[in-house]
């Protein structure tokens, strides 16, 4: 464990706070309050939401939004505004959490991924065959493309956007998206509901 | 629009409109520990036996798998509360944090009227599925403790570090 985990955030002067309840500022600011907890507060749920959506199960989706939380806290001492808003900040450490859980639950042994539904299943859910198929689909994915595929159609994020959240070029975001739809759309049509229904 | 087209909108669609269950968050204990800026609550005994992640933290930042983990441990140790059938809310303590022979950390805690528990977490490069297992087991219980929730945070006087205190490096 690091000393860097106990260090006061308020101390480093050129992070970007966020004010509780506010809108991100450039420069630190003599606060009251811990800059920690206005970020949780503030995006704690956007990054469930997030989680969830790629993930699809609730206890997964709690382990890796605080462990993005986790990692937040330890690196928010040396995070600095080199133009990626914080939020974008906070999604690429979620990102890259979900990658790994991704990456480990694919090293698994098949029956045992086949056997562990990821879905957690809400009663509003209108068509519960089908939304486990489309996260069953997604999750088959390799990461890097869920990953683009959640940000951009999920979350709704430009390819702009997408590139500063993931550190890739546009250009990248855009050959990936075309290829992860591509994958995904094969992926779905082989899909024994899509059979019945052709 | 071809037909994949249309099955991969669809189910593109479907994910987008998920949300995580707000149900799972509604608790008064979570909105307790919200309040306060406490992470997750820890839920058990009930059965399901997951680890809501604050417990994972609060060990992480403790440091506790090394030597001084206890102290840092208490430093950032904001409470534990304990859940009560009832929806009660009683105060606990954390009592002992030590690693074990196989790697995992184990957390016990006291939550009064005579019930421990043992928080038990193995990281996911030691346990045989590859992935973070988590297990909570009541040592001595009350039938109506229903749950435990680790809290951590910024406490009321804000910590100081004090250069090399505790460091495990």
């Amino acid at each position: 464990m690091s000393e860097r985990s106990r260090v006061d955030p308020r101390s480093t002067s050129s992070a970007r706070w966020i004010e509780p309840g506010g809108t991100e500022t450039g420069e630190a600011q003599p606060r009251s309050s811990f800059p920690f907890e206005a970020l949780y507060r503030r995006y704690h749920r956007l990054l469930l939401d997030h989680v969830y959506r790629r993930t699809g199960d609730v206890h997964v989706t709690e382990d890796l939004v605080s462990q993005t939380f986790l990692s937040a806290l330890e690196a928010l001492p040396r995070y600095r505004d080199r133009g990626v808003p914080i939020r974008f900040w906070l999604l690429r450490i979620a990102t890259n959490a979900v990658n790994r859980w991704a990456r480990n639950r694919r090293s698994l042994p098949l029956d045992a991924v086949e056997n562990s539904d990821p879905v957690t299943l809400d009663p509003d859910d209108a068509d519960p065959d089908e939304l486990r198929r489309a996260q069953r689909a997604l999750l088959g994915l390799p990461p890097r493309y869920q990953a683009v595929l959640s940000l951009h159609y999920l979350e709704g994020l430009s390819v702009a956007d997408v590139a500063l959240v993931l550190g890739w070029r546009p250009g990248t975001v855009k050959a990936r998206l075309c290829r992860a739809r591509r994958t995904m759309r094969r992926r779905l049509d082989r899909s024994p509901i899509a059979e019945t229904r052709s | 629009m071809s037909r994949p087209d249309e099955l991969l909108d669809s189910a593109l669609g479907q994910l987008r409109r998920r949300s995580f269950p707000a149900a799972e968050r509604s608790h008064h204990v979570e909105q307790r520990i919200h309040d306060r800026l406490r992470l997750h609550p820890v839920r058990g005994p009930e059965g399901r036996g997951r680890l809501l992640a604050a417990a994972v933290i609060l060990l992480a930042l403790a440091g506790a798998t090394a030597a001084g983990g206890m102290e840092k441990l208490r430093q950032w140790l904001v409470a534990v509360e304990v859940l009560h059938d009832d929806g009660s809310v009683s105060e606990g303590r954390v009592t002992e944090v030590h690693t074990g022979e196989d790697g995992a950390t184990n957390m016990e805690i006291e939550a009064g009227e005579g019930a421990r528990a043992r928080i038990r977490v193995t990281p996911p490069e030691l346990s045989p599925e590859g992935l973070k297992r988590v297990e909570v087991e009541i040592l001595e219980g009350q039938p109506t403790v229903r749950g435990f929730a680790v809290g951590i945070g910024t406490p009321e006087e804000p910590v100081s570090p004090t250069p090399n205190e505790g460091d495990d490096r």
